[in-house]
């Protein structure tokens, strides 16, 4: 069992790593940020050579702050080769922000990652840092001042700028130190009058506009603020234009695109439409977007997405529609849905409601092909026969779940909030016609075309005989509920939140509650009908049967005349997350506690990490005026939390991060960051069986008790370093404006018990934005490298990749020409693991061994995209693109996809 | 004896020494930080003290610091607006003459300051926090203020657009208050003071004049308002920079 169990978490692992050969084509090319700026929105980009709109069925971007349980998540936009994901400030929590990409293709299963392995334990991590403005200064204590001239936001004419300050203050008291004059960020000290108590300075010609002076005390150790302030220089006689009050009349836009493409041979035209609007009135904005496609499929989840969202000051919001609504990490949390999602906030924030109801997906129905009888026989004679029915290609379908969820929340969560919330997640089980058995395909004769009437008769004696391809889908119900409080001491800066939730899962709902039969047939013979009675009260919440993940009710002294069944509560559905953090502008201190059992569940969030308990510790400080970033990170977890396994895995990781973020451009930006992680369970790696020296590569792990050789649990003991370092730099050269990105990061796992646990990879980005002065172009060249070899031999792979394309604009800015060129090589080498020794009876011998076979496989993919963009006026523009891609080697391909847009602002 | 004689010289000539050295070290709170600045002015103004003596120009003498004793004079087109290191203002109207006297402490904004006027007239606008005495004194008259706008002519005329002064009759000591809108006069020898009530129209008169040189102009917001192509009604908000009086 145990060699089952692990040849399939290999051939799993395999599977995993391999997933870039299986979508050989497609590689993700990406330029991480070297640090993300918390004062904007952001950008992150990501290309994938050779893919079009066509291939593209979901592009999602997971993100987290350091320290959350799961991922939220967030659909991808993709225009001109490109898919673009926006991250707003508020996505910007804490000190780091960790993500990976998720392109799921229309015609495959294999979805695409970056990063390619593992991405959701080795996700991109980025620093955030408080952006370019000018850091805050610590203020001067013990100086007092007047400000003379110019009254602070007041506007003098460009011959009467006059700046005149008065200190007031005891030299005894403060450090020694001098007196420093700026003015927009220029040092005048030396131009202007300074006494001790008076400084005063006649600035020369500023122009007009709003200027900032700052007057600083400046010790032998730091550079303190004693005023700062700004005013305008202005010509008396002329106004300045403020810009429209907000319009009444809404803004929008909509796109209508058609594509004509060859995919593999295959012609094919698209159609799509998109359109949004948004507008306001006061207080109350409003917003509706829509998206129509030819694509459309009822075999996929919807394609056509639409949604309206509103909202009046900050008390209430509504949004209907496809909607990406968050509740808690531990319910959902940017998870699709369509259907309605709202929230009110009144009474100064201290009552606060949320509630969502809709789907989480649609019904996709079955849609089977034959029933396929396939008998035995033994020397002509039928021996056994066995009826399957099949599904047609991609004929299997999902049930329609249903989803509503609440939250309320009493107090301010900036003092004090106490907040209770529950989702239920059900699948209609009526939604589709679903085959169980015989019984439900007698009423259709097309399936019952393949079966003889002796056939049949058999099926209708035990339609259990029918099986069904891959079993058929069961709907499913989940509850979570759980309660969550948050406190905030000292103007916010000192915080506390904790959550804990429960959560239950029904594999199979089919037949509703449980009943006397089916309680009796699980052993619950006793069980009264005021029992059962509760539980059909409780189906309103959940349906609970003999299908629960855990059932909380355990049998004492099995197997002897006095046992009996108790109720107990299982442990392992809960989740639960606390932590304290002290937040001032130089230093942010988390820690963190989670508890999250094995059957926790929501199926609204999938990427919630279950089976772990530890704290993650952090601190984050700056330094040298807020331009350096320290970030140290210790994090302690364990798994088995409700002791169901033989052995705990410990993991302990160290993080440190060191981000430089300059306040003049011409200094570069730079981020290094390392992780270190060991992951250990405390077994002994031992296996007197196989050959001497091969203990390591053991199938099996053995230990001996009281002179008996056992089996125990495989061993884990490997230490995992991630270097990550990221460059960035403007620099002026040949009157161009320069934007060059390099990025190195490093991933080396060291298996110290298993001897194909290895794993190193390492890639390099490079990229470059020009904007030239003189000629209305910009370019962009990106070169990227990566290079994976894991278990030891068996997949080797190197991925080179560049691209270089720009935009020529002319008429005035009316026509923008554009094209880019990107080019991916790739290299991998494969050999499988077998087992040796597995031909014996003794299975304790086996060991694996790497295949003497080498699979090779060479690929080069070649990108032309070339484009155009003309502005008839400010509210028309057309849109032509288009995209040819080449992939070399053993299947030889050409695509190419062209693309005509109009787009209408108004 | 010679040796005593040279031990007393020796010492005499360190303390002298030391003495010009200390004195020339010293430098009081007053040399250091002026009792208040000559904002703007236009066309001649004056200012004199010991063996300064100069007519401010509008490019060398933007900003000029007044020292206790100095005294500034403007001519017959002349207007100055100064300013104190507390932010009050004087105005001062063509043909006037002050002297500005006082002394301030290093680390506190409380400071006792008075104004000569030797001849004119001044209108002045008293911060009101507490920043030490502030007295306008003419041959017949002494007004006491704090926080107040009010203005005084050299002949003993006084008058309050705002706040409370204590005017007093040099010759006598006779003491009356004023207030918002109220007048009061001292008589050539300085011994009675009339008082009395202005009318609105009588304030906007002896105001006349002191809007010459405007402190900095102050932002202010107008909205243009007309329909636009649709038939709603738009707004455009325009910035302007207008004078603070």
């Amino acid at each position: 069992m145990k060699k089952g169990v692990l040849s399939v978490a290999l051939i799993l692992g395999f599977v995993t790593l391999c997933s870039q050969t299986i979508n050989a084509q497609f590689t993700v090319q990406h330029q991480q940020p070297t640090v993300l700026d918390r004062t904007t929105t952001n950008v992150l980009e990501f290309f994938v050579p050779g893919i079009n709109q066509n291939d593209v069925l979901d592009a999602l971007l997971f993100y987290k702050n350091e320290g959350d349980l799961g991922y939220s998540q967030k659909e991808i936009g993709f225009q001109n080769g490109v898919f673009t994901a926006l991250i707003s400030p508020e996505e910007l929590i804490g000190t780091s922000f960790e993500y990976y990409f998720q392109l799921s293709l229309r015609n495959s299963d294999q979805d695409i990652f970056f990063p390619e392995n593992l991405p959701s334990e080795n996700p991109v991590e980025v620093n955030i840092v408080e952006g370019n403005d000018e850091p805050e200064l610590p203020k001067a204590e013990g100086i007092d001042y007047s400000v003379l001239s110019p009254k602070p936001g007041n506007g003098l004419a460009q011959n009467d700028a006059y700046i005149a300050i008065a200190l007031y203050y005891d030299k005894n008291e403060i450090e020694d130190g001098e007196f420093q004059l700026v003015l927009d960020e220029r040092d005048v000290t030396s131009l202007a009058d300074t006494s001790s108590y008076f400084i005063s300075y006649v600035p020369k010609k500023l122009k007009h506009g709003t200027h900032t002076i700052r007057l600083n005390y400046v010790t032998a150790n730091e550079i303190l603020e004693v005023v700062a302030w700004s005013f305008n220089i202005v010509d008396p006689k002329k106004a300045s234009y403020k810009g429209l009050t907000p319009r009444l009349i809404p803004t929008g836009r909509v796109e209508l695109t058609a594509r004509n493409q060859t995919i593999s041979g295959d012609i094919n035209n698209a159609y799509t439409g998109r359109s949004y609007l948004n507008g306001s009135y006061g207080l109350f904005k409003y917003s509706i977007n829509g998206f129509l496609t030819s694509q459309e499929s009822n075999r996929l989840q919807p394609q056509n997405r639409f949604g309206i969202s509103l909202r009046l000051g900050k008390w209430w919001e509504l949004e209907a529609g496809h909607v990406y609504p968050s509740l808690s990490k531990f319910t959902i949390s940017g998870r699709r849905m369509y259907g309605v999602n709202t929230s009110l906030h009144v009474l100064w924030d201290v009552i606060n409601v949320q509630f969502l109801y809709g789907e989480l997906s649609r019904k996709i129905t079955n849609e089977y092909s034959s029933v396929d009888v396939d008998t035995v026989l033994a020397a002509g004679i039928p021996q056994d026969t066995t009826y399957t029915l099949r599904y047609n290609d991609r004929g299997r379908g999902t049930f329609k779940r249903k989803i509503i969820g609440g939250r309320v929340g009493l107090g301010n969560p900036k003092h004090f909030q106490i907040g209770i919330q529950a989702m239920k997640v059900e699948d209609d089980s009526t939604s589709i016609f679903n085959v169980l058995n015989y019984n439900d395909i007698t009423g259709s004769p097309q399936l019952l075309s393949s079966l003889s009437f002796e056939d049949q008769i058999k099926l209708s004696q035990n339609p259990d005989l029918l099986q069904i391809q891959g079993g058929s889908p069961r709907p499913k119900g989940n509850f979570v509920a759980g309660a969550d409080m948050k406190i905030g001491l000292a103007n916010n800066k000192i915080r506390f939140r904790t959550e804990t939730v429960a959560s239950a899962l029904n594999n199979d709902i089919y037949g509703g509650p449980l009943d006397s039969l089916r309680a009796a047939d699980i052993g619950f013979e006793d069980i009264d009908q005021g029992e059962l009675d509760i539980l059909g009260q409780l189906s309103r919440y959940i349906i609970i049967n003999e299908n629960m993940s855990v059932i909380p009710i355990r049998f004492k002294n099995f197997n002897t005349d006095s046992s009996a069944s108790e109720a107990f509560f299982p442990t392992s559905i809960l989740g639960s997350d606390s932590e304290f953090s002290v937040n001032f502008p130089k230093n942010t201190f988390s820690i963190q506690y989670r508890w999250v059992g094995p059957e926790f569940v929501s199926l609204a969030n999938s990427t919630i990490r279950k089976d772990i308990a530890g704290f993650t510790v952090s601190d984050r400080f700056r330094m040298l005026k807020n331009q350096i970033y320290v970030t140290l990170g210790y994090e302690t977890l364990n798994d088995n939390v409700s002791n169901t396994k033989e052995a705990t895995t410990n993991t302990i990781s160290y993080r440190t991060n060191v981000s430089w973020y300059p306040i003049k451009n011409a200094l570069p930006k730079i981020s290094v960051g390392f992780r270190f992680r060991t992951r250990e369970n405390g077994v002994t790696r031992f296996n007197s069986e196989v050959p001497l020296g091969l203990e390591n590569s053991a199938v099996q792990n053995l230990t001996v008790e009281d002179g008996d050789t056992l089996t125990t649990t495989i061993p884990r003991m490997n230490s995992t370093l991630n270097l990550n370092m990221s460059i960035t730099q403007q620099f002026r050269l040949l009157d161009m404006v320069h934007d060059a990105t390099i990025s190195f990061s490093s991933l080396n796992t060291k298996d110290e018990v298993f001897t194909y646990g290895d794993a190193k990879s390492s890639s390099v980005s490079f990229n470059i934005g020009t904007r030239f002065e003189n000629i209305p172009l910009r370019t962009q060249l990106g070169l990227t490298s990566n290079s994976t070899q894991s278990g030891n031999g068996q997949l080797d792979i190197d991925i080179f990749g560049m691209y270089a394309g720009g935009s020529y604009f002319m008429l005035n800015g009316k026509l923008a020409l554009n094209s880019r060129i990107a080019f991916t090589s790739n290299h991998s080498k494969t050999r499988t693991l077998s087992v040796a020794n597995g031909e014996d009876s003794n299975f304790l011998n086996d060991y694996y061994v790497l295949s003497d076979i080498q699979n090779s496989s060479v690929f080069g993919t070649y990108v032309l995209i070339a484009g155009a963009e003309y502005k008839l006026d400010n509210n028309h523009s057309f849109l032509f693109d288009s995209n040819f891609t080449n992939v070399s080697g053993r299947n030889s391909i050409n695509d190419r996809v062209v693309q005509l847009r109009y787009i209408y602002r108004f | 004896m010679k040796k005593a004689t040279s031990i007393v010289v020796s010492l005499v000539l360190a303390i002298v020494l030391g003495a010009m050295l200390a004195s020339d070290l010293y430098i009081p709170v007053e040399q250091e930080r002026p009792l208040a600045i000559v904002r703007r002015f236009k066309p001649q103004v004056q200012l004199a003290n010991g063996d300064k003596d100069f007519i401010l120009d509008l490019t060398e003498n933007l900003g000029e610091q007044l020292y206790n004793g100095d005294t500034l004079s403007t001519d017959t087109k002349g207007y100055a607006l100064v300013i104190f290191m507390d932010n009050t203002v004087a105005k001062v109207k063509p043909e006037s003459m002050l002297i500005v006297r006082g002394e301030s402490l290093a680390d506190s904004k409380i400071s006792d300051r008075r104004i000569n006027l030797e001849s004119g007239e001044i209108f002045m606008e008293v911060e009101p926090l507490g920043s030490g005495t502030f007295e306008v004194a003419t041959s017949r008259s002494l007004a006491s203020v704090k926080g107040t706008k009010f203005g005084t002519k050299s002949f003993g005329y006084i008058w309050v657009q705002e706040g409370q002064v204590d005017v007093t009759a040099t010759t006598s000591g006779q003491t009356v208050s004023l207030f918002e809108k109220m007048f009061a006069s001292v008589d050539n020898s300085g011994n009675n003071i009339e008082t009395g009530n202005l009318t609105q129209e009588e304030i906007d008169d002896l105001d006349q004049g002191y809007d010459e040189l405007d402190e900095d102009l102050i932002e202010r917001t107008i909205i243009l308002r007309f329909k636009d192509a649709n038939g709603q009604i738009q707004e455009i908000p325009i910035n302007i920079f207008e004078k603070g009086n």
